[in-house]
């Protein structure tokens, strides 16, 4: 009998319900680096699940109004932001931070602080012209050295007193030499040829380098985007306002509003009920049992997807390292009720990383993949035996109500599960420190940008994360250090890239070092009188263009 | 009187230097690593190293607490580990929304408490006695953490009448300030003003026994002077030492009910910084609150040598 779980694939899509889930948004996707132009398509990305409310044709955005937002975690400007978009910084880093380009809808990228933005001809180097008199929101001008300033960051983050880490370092490294050739030019020299540093480019906010000290006190917050960052009481709130010289007003029109006022909540619960009350008019990330109350008034949407929620197998533990083993336990979760009984039906069932506008996207994979008789034939034929229960390792407070599907799912299957809730630090710490023993829970983003970034830049598809799936030089890790090398070589959007996608979507199942059971989505409250709310881009990480929001009085 | 004061305030030196020892050890039994926390998924080790000493985790425990307890004394309660703000920014944030929260939930609990304990003590089986036991009954038989959502959703989702959550400062708009604080109180000074009363009963009751008390009756003077001016007066002492305990139950209550209505308060602070790890806000968060509570029960003290001259003289 083969292994090959693809085969199965065509017969398990009929299983494939209607929309179904998410409850994971709410678990807090630590979104970390992320990073626009003239619009070329100007196509908007329209929310898919959930009831929309976008703005009507016939009506014609108004200037005024106080937009009333909440979140659940205070500020944290200290841990690296504008180069680490923590959930809890997302407002400010959408509506007041920009990068050198962005993608709007697809990985086309367009303009945003650049005028130019070129690459020789085998793309390892790239030449970056700044958008004349484009100025910071306190009135300095953006220079080359700002943009550096980023990199800097991520390369030394102790030399600027940063405490934490960035994942766009990995690109960062890539870059062996930055020139400034006048002062709105620069040059940047890759190690070789690099196919997606666009990628990071557009992840790369740009904030003023010398007023950085301030920005990690959130006494001056420098951005160049619509809205400027005004004041915060730690613990209670921020107040943004509009940026009245933004560089796209012709283009985007907007800002609109007189002031984005955010409220910092101790839960989502609270959250819920000061949306409900109306106290608050948008929420973005809440779980889906609280956003179920609000479907039918449709106040509710979903961003388009980044990624999934996942239990990992340290695949170095013997009791895992067999793949039958691993795709047993792949068949073994029932993803359509994750995502009806636990997501609420906002998004759908599927085993994929890969959004719709992804060219990595495969149809075949938005199936359940939920087969537990075969998965204990698998067991079998892999003689799986259990001295101890295995561990699953999660954030308690993340995910109370999947933790036992998960151990209900497994056992189904014979696989004795012991649950070990931990706090969301201690969590972290575990992450740092991989210290799993055998499972553990977690989300990732950033599957929307090019899929080579996707392996190379998220946590659960690196190669020194590989550990968890296998020596890179043992047959699994072979082939999937063998897909990243070619896909480095050529064009994200070539027919020879595709083929390597599509090699990939056939080793991830049969592989099986994650097990997805959602998708990791963001689902949105938005109230009556919001308008404009909908248009999403690409980078960073699905961000609303709040420059088109507007209220209705 | 000032050997009486001043003999307390220095038992009260003790208190603080041992809870500081207790508040630091306890955190570091917790299990996590600040550094670990903020350096995210992505870090190495040396990162990771280099995050401890940033953070000065890399000392010692006894030498992190000699520097922490000496910057301490000099004023210098150190910086957030978390969002890299100074501490005394954040205490200077968070206490006013508590003390405000502590002081009108306080009032509310004397001012229902005492006079229903009064009254209860005074008329023993009366109808004040059985409105007291009802009204102990459903007060303490809802924990305020239930109290303060079912008032949530009644008064500010249903009616709409109050915020569901924030803080308006009284200096800035004294209206909304007492309708952002109005459902916390409530929520919060009814339960400790059920404990009270009971305690105000029992002790007035008690005193009614007295034969002073029969002596005053028999005067002729009024119930209303006999209560207020013998019975109330010598129940004073069992009253202000469990009002003055009650501070402790107000903080304490106050992390509960400040979470439910998403009040910036201290007890938000605490709990958000033990989470974080972030030791040196937790550590002087709760030297702040140990501090008012060693401070109220020393002004009870001396209450007492005011309420009662054996004790002074003693």
């Amino acid at each position: 009998m083969t292994n090959d779980m693809n085969e199965e694939r065509l017969s398990r899509r009929r299983l494939l319900g209607s929309a179904a889930t998410l409850g994971v948004g709410a678990a807090g996707l630590a979104l970390v680096g992320c990073g626009d132009d003239d619009a070329q398509n100007g196509a908007v990305a329209t929310a898919v699940g959930a009831g929309p409310t976008p703005t009507p044709s016939t009506e014609q955005p108004k200037k005024g109004g106080v937009l009333k937002v909440g979140q659940v975690a205070d500020l944290n400007l200290n841990t690296g932001f504008p180069a680490v978009l923590l959930p809890q910084n997302r407002y400010f880093g959408y509506s007041g931070m920009e990068s050198l380009v962005r993608y709007r809808d697809s990985l086309l990228p367009e303009n945003v602080l650049a005028e130019r933005f070129e690459y020789n001809a085998d793309r390892s180097k790239l030449t970056v012209t700044l958008k004349p008199k484009v100025t910071f929101h306190n009135g300095a001008k953006v220079t080359p050295e700002d943009v550096f300033f980023g990199i800097d960051l991520m390369l030394d983050p102790k030399k600027y007193g940063v405490t934490g880490s960035f994942q766009l370092v990995t690109f960062a490294k890539f870059i062996t030499d930055k020139k400034r050739v006048d002062e709105r030019t620069m040059e940047f020299t890759f190690d070789k040829p690099r196919v997606n540093m666009t990628d990071f480019f557009a992840q790369l906010s740009v904030t003023h380098a010398a007023s950085y000290e301030d920005l990690k006190v959130g006494k001056s917050v420098q951005g160049t985007g619509a809205y400027m960052f005004k004041s915060w009481t730690p613990n209670q709130g921020f107040r943004l306002e509009p940026n009245p010289n933004w560089h796209l007003t012709a283009k985007e029109g907007g800002p609109y509003l007189d002031a984005i006022e955010g409220k910092i909540f101790a839960d989502q619960d609270a959250m819920g009920l000061a949306f409900e009350s109306g106290d608050i008019e948008l929420v973005m990330g809440i779980n889906g049992t609280i956003a179920k109350r609000f479907r039918d008034k449709k106040q509710t949407r979903l961003a388009p997807k980044v990624g999934l929620a996942y239990v990992g197998c340290v695949v170095t533990n013997p009791m895992l390292k067999d793949k039958r083993v691993r795709q047993a336990l792949f068949l073994a979760l029932d993803r359509k009720r994750f995502a009806e009984e636990i997501g609420e039906g906002f998004s759908p069932v599927t085993v994929q990383p890969w959004p719709t506008n992804s060219p990595a996207f495969d149809k075949a994979l938005e199936a359940p993949f939920y087969d537990p008789a075969r998965a204990k034939d698998l067991l079998k034929q892999a003689g799986f035996t259990q001295d101890r229960p295995l561990k699953i390792e999660y954030s308690g407070t993340a995910y109370p109500i999947h933790a036992p599907v998960w151990k209900e799912n497994f056992e189904a299957i014979g696989v004795k599960i012991e649950l070990v809730p931990t706090e969301a630090n201690q969590q972290t710490a575990n992450f740092t420190a991989r210290k799993f023993t055998d499972m553990f829970v977690a989300a990732h983003a950033f599957a929307d940008l090019s899929p080579l970034t996707n392996f190379q830049q998220t946590f659960p598809y690196r190669i020194p994360n590989i550990s968890y799936y296998g020596e890179p030089g043992g047959d699994t890790g072979q082939e999937y250090v063998a897909i990243i090398k070619e896909l480095e070589g050529v064009d994200p959007a070539s027919a020879k890239a595709k083929e390597g996608y599509s090699r990939f979507n056939k080793l991830w199942p049969n592989e099986a070092w994650l097990l997805p059971f959602q998708g990791a989505d963001r689902i949105e409250l938005v109230g009556d009188k919001v308008r404009g709310f909908g248009e999403y881009f690409l980078t960073l990480s699905q961000s609303p263009n709040f420059a088109k929001v507007w209220k209705k009085t | 009187m000032f050997a009486y004061v001043l003999g307390r305030i220095l038992q009260a030196v003790p208190v603080l230097f041992l809870s500081s020892i207790a508040v630091f050890l306890v955190l570091r039994l917790v299990p996590g690593d600040p550094a670990e926390s903020l350096a995210g998924e992505d870090a190495t080790d040396e990162r990771v190293a280099e995050i401890r000493v940033q953070l000065g985790i890399d000392q010692p425990v006894p030498r992190q607490y000699i520097t922490w307890i000496g910057d301490l004394a000099q004023g210098d309660l150190g910086t957030s580990f978390r969002n890299g703000l100074p501490v005394s920014r954040l205490l200077k944030a968070s206490l006013p929304p508590t003390l405000e929260l502590a002081v009108v939930a306080y009032a509310l609990a004397l001012c229902i408490g005492i006079p229903l304990g009064v009254m209860a003590g005074a008329n023993p089986r009366s109808a004040w006695d059985w409105l007291l036991s009802g009204y102990t009954l459903v007060t303490i038989g809802i924990p305020s953490f239930l109290s303060g959502i079912l008032l949530l959703w009644i008064f500010s989702v249903v009616l709409g009448w109050f915020p569901t959550s924030g803080r308006v400062a009284f200096t800035e708009d004294p209206v909304d300030s007492l309708r952002h604080l109005a459902l916390p109180a409530f929520a919060l000074g009814t339960g400790l003003a059920a404990i009270l009363a009971r305690y105000t009963r029992t002790a007035v009751s008690e005193i009614m026994g007295h034969d002073y008390i029969r002596t005053a009756k028999a005067k002729g003077l009024s119930q209303r002077t006999v209560v207020v001016r013998h019975a109330l007066r010598n129940s004073l002492i069992p009253i202000v030492t469990i009002a003055a305990l009650q501070v402790g139950g107000v903080m304490a209550g106050a992390v509960v009910v400040e979470q439910v209505f998403t009040r910036p308060g201290m007890g938000r602070l605490v709990v958000e910084s033990i989470q974080n790890r972030d030791y040196l806000v937790v550590q002087s968060a709760l030297v702040v609150l140990v501090t008012i509570f060693v401070g109220v029960n020393l002004v009870a003290d001396l209450a007492y040598g005011f309420l009662d001259p054996r004790v002074r003289r003693k």
